[in-house]
């Protein structure tokens, strides 16, 4: 698998590592069910077949944290953004 | 010189003569040979005996395709079980031996096991020995492996190097025959960068081993002409000898090229095998089609063989498979077998064609060279000993005849050689046009072109190669103009012929698993009606071959027995690799001691020169401990290293923690949501332990955290998370809180840092350090860290303590950690300074109980740890939400205890279960475990640290520490883990 | 007393100078150099650009490119960060940097975090095609680009420099201290095919 980091270009899926589902947001620790809300963003983890947007964390280059885009029944990947701007305010 | 080599020109060097041998018989052959073409060429004919049935075999084909002449290679330590002798490229010396027989390939005691060959059919291991079970390990499974199998792998180890490479390309060409070629040829001519590659070492497929015209010249030649243009080509490599074994995703292929399977010994810094990672905007399927034979009585005696492989063997090797050879062929293809042995004046008795109908030119070519042609005719058997010498054969008419001859051309039709089209799960699809599967849906950019697109003919192949070719230039933004090459018509009419019915003997449809026409029976009988089941309940297509020649007769026969049509039947999907890989090349320099980078620490060499014994700790390799002459053991040594420093001082290199530099306005907010205890309250200048947890509330990482400067903070992690940390905080800081301003850099490799540790560090450290820092009791005290210039270097010193003794790391640009020990030591020289190494680093953290890798073991809570004090309740931080869920609070979890043992002289063993005394050993009575001990010299007996349920509330409790493995029951005493100064004064002087 | 900055400080010491026969792979150690890994405080990139520009004459790349000015260069390594490294200046360089740039910018030393070896010789691409994931071809890789990947498990950062004279491709490879050894191997042994010649500093 190839996938294209925003800033290094594409590279092999050898140089990053997976980190799962990346639609789980850290949930507001102060809020009255949060114990329920961290249970379902830790554990959790929708697995679609198809379009699933994940987390990966290029190790091997830049060691940015991207969001993937990637067809689980294809392996194609579809998007790559930087996380950080794919949660920015 | 041999009796079946046949004159004029081939693709061999008749002026060089190689030496060789085969079941250390000595023979010759040529440069260009393969093992199994200088074997026929000599009039060797029996090269194996079957898996099963230990019938005598001989070559089916001239390929990669061969299922049963398989043999040894070479001796010794290169000694290479099931290697083809068709893929064998003939060299001076080689030594090759037949396998799967005993005591000689001639005289086999199992064959045996073809008089109970009913033993030995579909489902007989799954239907016979089930019963009982203990049987199958003691009884059946090594006499089933003593009786059936292969060949030998050598014991020793691989003497020989393998190693990998990675390529790009705008197109690889996969397959060197005329499609191959002019797929590269068009595409490498418009300067595209193109990869081709081919297993034989001679380009040109079915070139070589058929008589072709194209633009006027033999096709051989022109598969010359065009490998030399290739080669001048700059942006095109030619990887003969290469076979492309996997697709994956993302237009990546996995090829081996054998670098030096051709020659004896590779030569210097040659390796044995290179596995390449190719990486390629477009991949052209040029893998060509094979011939399928068709399924008859005696149809495995040696001399029966592909029609296509016997004018290979007349055409490229020059060598006479035989001196009276039939045809029994269902498709036009095969009557250019009895054409090419016509030619090269080798008899033919008999042209046997299954159809009724055949085309007037093929029969009107035939009679003019005067051999008998029978249509609509079946051969049903063979017979003779271990060769054919006659076959039977029924008429249109229903009557059989004999008929003499030594060998039997089969032509049963061609099928594409979809294999590397499925990989990515792609589906064959069936196609009336040819009788057989073509590709499906390819992976993403691939083209199949030629034979393996089903265009069998030769102008069809150079078409299709060239087109894709100009497409794929077009795809790199070039520009290709196609060449029309000129070639002859080929009559290229079939009839599909599976197998004949009526047929005299066994009947073979896979040759190398002995899969009998019996057997597919049996499994269309007992409801075995898909393709893939089919494969496992009878073993078809499982072997070295993947069923190359057995696959599509297979499914054929399971279609007809099922009354389905074959388009109905499917055919199963292929997976890498395509043809068996070594083990060795996937490893490729990953061996032995290069099995992973190691790093070594700024004091290596140091310390080596001193003779330490070394350790891998994770990716690191550091000092254990370092012996004195006389001491009686390593225990002695590390004794001396820890009561050397307990009493003086000693230096250990502690470089390997890591290291991870903070700063930015926000860095002291960002690491009050790192860590569990508060950071941002710490003054400048001040070191703080820490721990962090990961979401789920488990103890991630313990470290100092270092506060050089109002947003600059430094932070230390142990040696085996510094990677998972340093993961978790970019983590935290581009996916959780992108909004801080916190910049973070890893340091561990820029620092060299030692700890000085022991009553004398102090005096040590102004000894080195002189005017560069104060570091008095009260200007420097207990956990103060400072940056300074050391003799015009940025030098950071910090009182901090892992051994419980008044102790500093002091830290160096790494290029100076070396000369930095080396000046502690002469400076300590008087104060008899001792370097100490991971062991006595070790034993002093039990003694003080700090818990470490053992402890924080991704199941403990801060908590379970004795740390739950740390843990600040003003804000909030990664992990503190779940580290409340009530299993993670509970008051019966495991807790950090001490523990000693009651008999002073006993041991205690790391992995001890903790059981109440007197209660039986069984997991419900399991209240904890022993996670690391120690014999502490300090202490002069053994003390260990574990988790015991609500263990802070039983010091003084007795129970056993029961280790079944180790077949130890000792009795301990639940103790504080801190065994050593408990109440810190030592650090703290 | 023994002055703890003397002392053989040499990362590849002790290392064979040769392998193989031939000088396919020359590689020669890049010592002493000053080595700063400097990057962008929040919202303060165009301050840094500007200072940049100012002091160094150099306008910061974008992407994994490198760009270089008499002594000093600069590599884009991440979103906003940089390596910065400066012939001969050791330690010294990030500590003036830091007073340089140190507003807009965090500057961290790695003078000692890395060994470098610049690579030249006619099968260097070759040579290296066996360590690093990365399309090398002088189309894909130009002058001047970067590109952190891993070699045999090791993270490793690549660029590529002017081609010499003659046209020969030159390129510089650094890697972790600890793993001096470990690299040094992989491209000795890699190369040693081609004939490698090892120049230390």
């Amino acid at each position: 698998m190839r996938i294209e980091c925003p800033f290094c270009g594409e590279r092999d899926h050898s140089e990053f590592a997976y980190f799962g589902d990346a639609a789980c947001a850290r949930p507001a620790p102060g809020a009255a069910d949060a114990q329920a809300r961290f249970v379902e963003a830790v554990y959790l983890r929708e697995n679609p077949a198809g379009a699933h947007r994940e987390l990966w964390y290029h190790e091997f280059g830049c060691r940015s944290w991207l969001q993937v885009t990637r067809d689980t029944r294809t392996h194609e990947i579809l998007e790559v953004r930087l996380a950080r701007e794919s949660t920015a305010p | 010189m041999s009796s079946h080599r046949l004159s004029g020109e081939g693709a061999i060097q008749r002026d060089r003569t190689l030496s060789f041998t085969f079941d250390r018989r000595g023979y010759t052959g040529h440069p260009g040979d393969t093992l199994a073409s200088a074997l026929l060429a000599s009039g060797v004919r029996l090269l194996g005996r079957s898996f099963k049935y230990h019938r005598p075999r001989g070559l089916l084909s001239a390929g990669s395709e061969e299922p049963n002449a398989l043999v040894e290679l070479r001796a010794g330590a290169r000694r290479e079980p099931n290697t083809r002798a068709t893929m064998i490229e003939l060299f001076d010396g080689l030594t090759a031996r037949s396998q799967n027989r005993w005591p000689s390939l001639a005289f086999d005691a199992g064959a045996v096991n073809s008089l109970l060959s009913r033993l030995f059919v579909a489902g007989f291991y799954y239907k016979t020995f089930m019963w009982p079970a203990a049987w199958w390990e003691r009884l059946y499974e090594p006499a089933i492996r003593r009786a059936a199998g292969l060949g030998r792998a050598s014991r020793e180890a691989d003497p020989d190097t393998y190693e990998k490479a990675h390529a790009f390309c705008d197109l690889l060409v996969i397959g060197g025959g005329p499609a191959g070629l002019a797929a590269a040829l068009t595409a490498g001519r418009a300067g595209a960068r193109v990869i081709l590659c081919d297993e034989d070492f001679l380009l040109g497929g079915r070139l070589n081993g058929d008589r072709h015209q194209i633009g006027g010249e033999s096709g051989a030649l022109w598969a010359r002409r065009s490998e030399a243009e290739l080669r001048s080509l700059p942006e095109v490599r030619l990887l003969t000898r290469t076979t492309v074994f996997g697709v994956y995703d993302g237009s990546t292929f996995a090829a081996l090229e054998r670098v030096s399977d051709h020659v004896s010994v590779p030569r210097p810094h040659q390796p044995r095998q290179r596995l390449w990672k190719i990486v390629a905007r477009r991949a052209v399927l040029a893998a060509g089609a094979l011939e399928h034979p068709i399924v008859f009585g005696g149809n495995d005696r040696p001399g029966v063989m592909l029609a296509s492989a016997v004018r290979t063997y007349v055409n490229r090797f020059r060598v006479a498979p035989g001196r009276r050879i039939a045809l029994f062929t269902a498709c036009d293809d095969g009557w250019k077998t009895a054409f090419d042995l016509l030619e090269a004046r080798i008899d033919v008795p008999v042209i046997i064609d299954a159809r009724r109908e055949i085309p007037p030119a093929l029969r009107a070519q035939g009679s003019r060279h005067g051999v008998r042609i029978m249509t609509g005719a079946h051969v049903l058997g063979t017979r003779g000993g271990k060769g054919v010498e006659a076959i039977e054969v029924r008429g249109e008419d229903g009557r059989v005849s004999r008929v003499r001859a030594d060998s039997l051309a089969v032509a049963g039709g061609w099928s594409p050689n979809t294999a590397l089209s499925t990989h990515l799960g792609g589906r064959p699809r069936w196609s009336e046009a040819i009788g057989a599967h073509v590709p499906g849906d390819l992976p993403r950019g691939m083209t199949a072109v030629g034979a393996a697109c089903g265009e069998l003919a030769l102008a069809g192949a150079l078409r299709t190669g060239a087109a894709a070719g100009r497409e794929a230039a077009g795809s790199a933004g070039l520009e290709a103009p196609l060449e029309q090459w000129r070639t002859e018509e080929e009559p290229v009419g079939f009839a599909r012929r599976w197998s004949v019915s009526g047929h005299r003997g066994k009947a073979f449809v896979d040759y190398q698993h002995d899969v009998t026409v019996e057997d597919i029976e049996i499994a269309a009988r007992e409801g075995f009606r898909c393709a893939e089941h089919l494969k496992r309940y009878t073993t078809l297509g499982m072997g070295t071959d993947q069923g190359r020649t057995s696959q599509l007769n297979g499914h054929a026969l399971l279609a007809t027995l099922t009354q389905r049509e074959p388009a109905d039947m499917g055919t199963i999907c292929a997976r890498p690799p395509y043809t068996p890989v070594a083990i060795a090349a996937l490893a490729a320099r990953a061996r032995g001691p290069q099995f992973k980078p190691c790093r070594l620490t700024p004091s290596h060499r140091w310390a080596e020169e001193r003779g330490a014994v070394l350790v891998d700790a994770g990716e690191w390799r550091r000092a254990r401990w370092f012996p004195l002459t006389g001491e009686a053991d390593w225990r002695s040594t590390v004794a001396r290293e820890v009561a050397g420093v307990r009493a003086g001082v000693g230096i250990c290199d502690v470089s390997t923690l890591g290291k991870i530099d903070v700063q930015g306005a926000d860095a002291g907010a960002f690491l009050d949501r790192i860590y569990a205890n508060m950071i941002a309250t710490l003054p400048v200048g001040r070191t703080r332990y820490g721990i962090m947890l990961r979401e789920d509330g488990i103890v991630l990482d313990d470290g100092t955290v270092a506060r050089l400067g109002e947003c600059h903070f430094l932070l230390s992690t142990s040696t085996i998370h510094a990677g998972r940390v340093m993961r978790h905080l970019t983590h935290a800081r581009q996916v959780l809180w992108p909004q801080l301003d916190v910049q973070l850099v890893s340091v561990t490799e820029q620092w060299a840092q030692m700890a000085i540790a022991g009553p004398h560090s102090r005096e040590l450290l102004m000894r080195v350090l002189g005017d560069a820092v104060d570091v008095s009791g009260p200007r420097f005290p207990y956990l103060a860290c400072q940056e300074f210039l050391w003799l015009g270097r940025p030098a950071r010193l910090f009182r901090i303590s892992f051994s419980g003794e008044l102790g500093y790391e002091l830290a160096v640009p790494a290029r100076y950690g070396e000369s930095a020990v080396r000046a502690l030591m002469a400076a300590g020289g008087t104060l008899g300074v001792v370097p100490y190494g991971t062991e006595a680093l070790g034993v002093m953290r039990i003694e003080k109980g700090h818990a470490a890798g053992a402890e924080i073991n991704g199941t403990t809570t801060a908590a379970d740890l004795g740390l739950g004090r740390l843990v600040s309740a003003r804000k909030d931080f990664i992990g503190r939400v779940l580290a409340a869920r009530p299993g993670l609070a509970a008051a019966d979890r495991p807790a950090l205890i001490g523990l000693t043992p009651v008999e002073r002289s006993a041991r205690l063993s790391t992995g001890a279960h903790l059981l109440r005394p007197g209660a039986p050993a069984t997991l419900s009575h399991d209240e904890g475990f022993i996670s690391s001990t120690a014999f502490s010299p300090t202490l002069r007996h053994w003390v260990g640290l574990g988790f015991l349920s609500r263990g802070r509330e039983r010091i003084g409790e007795r129970m056993r520490a029961y280790d079944p493995l180790r077949g130890e029951d000792v009795q301990v005493e639940i103790a504080h883990p801190v065994f050593y100064d408990p109440a810190g004064e030592r650090v703290r002087s | 007393m023994v002055d703890p900055t003397c002392g053989p400080l040499c990362a590849f010491a002790g290392l064979p100078a040769i392998a193989g026969s031939g000088d396919g792979v020359v590689a020669k150690e890049r010592d002493g150099l000053g080595i700063a890994r400097i990057t962008a405080r929040d919202r303060q990139l165009a301050a840094l650009e500007r200072l940049v520009q100012r002091r160094f004459h150099l306008l910061l790349p974008k992407g994994a490119r490198r760009t270089g000015c008499g002594e000093v260069s600069l590599a884009g390594v991440g979103p906003e960060s940089w390596l910065m490294t400066c012939e001969n200046a050791g330690n010294a360089f990030a500590i003036g940097l830091r007073d340089s740039l140190g507003g807009p910018a965090t500057v961290v030393d790695l003078s000692d975090a890395y060994v470098m070896l610049r690579l030249a010789g006619a099968k260097v691409r070759e040579t290296l095609a066996k360590l690093v994931p990365v399309d090398l071809h002088e189309r894909s890789f130009q002058v001047d680009d970067v590109a952190q990947t891993v070699a045999e498990h090791m993270a490793v950062t690549l660029w590529r420099l002017g081609d010499l004279a003659g046209g020969e491709a030159v390129f510089e490879i650094s890697v972790g201290r600890s793993l001096a050894r470990s690299l040094h191997g992989a491209i000795r042994e890699s190369a040693a095919e081609f004939g490698f010649v090892f120049e230390p500093a």
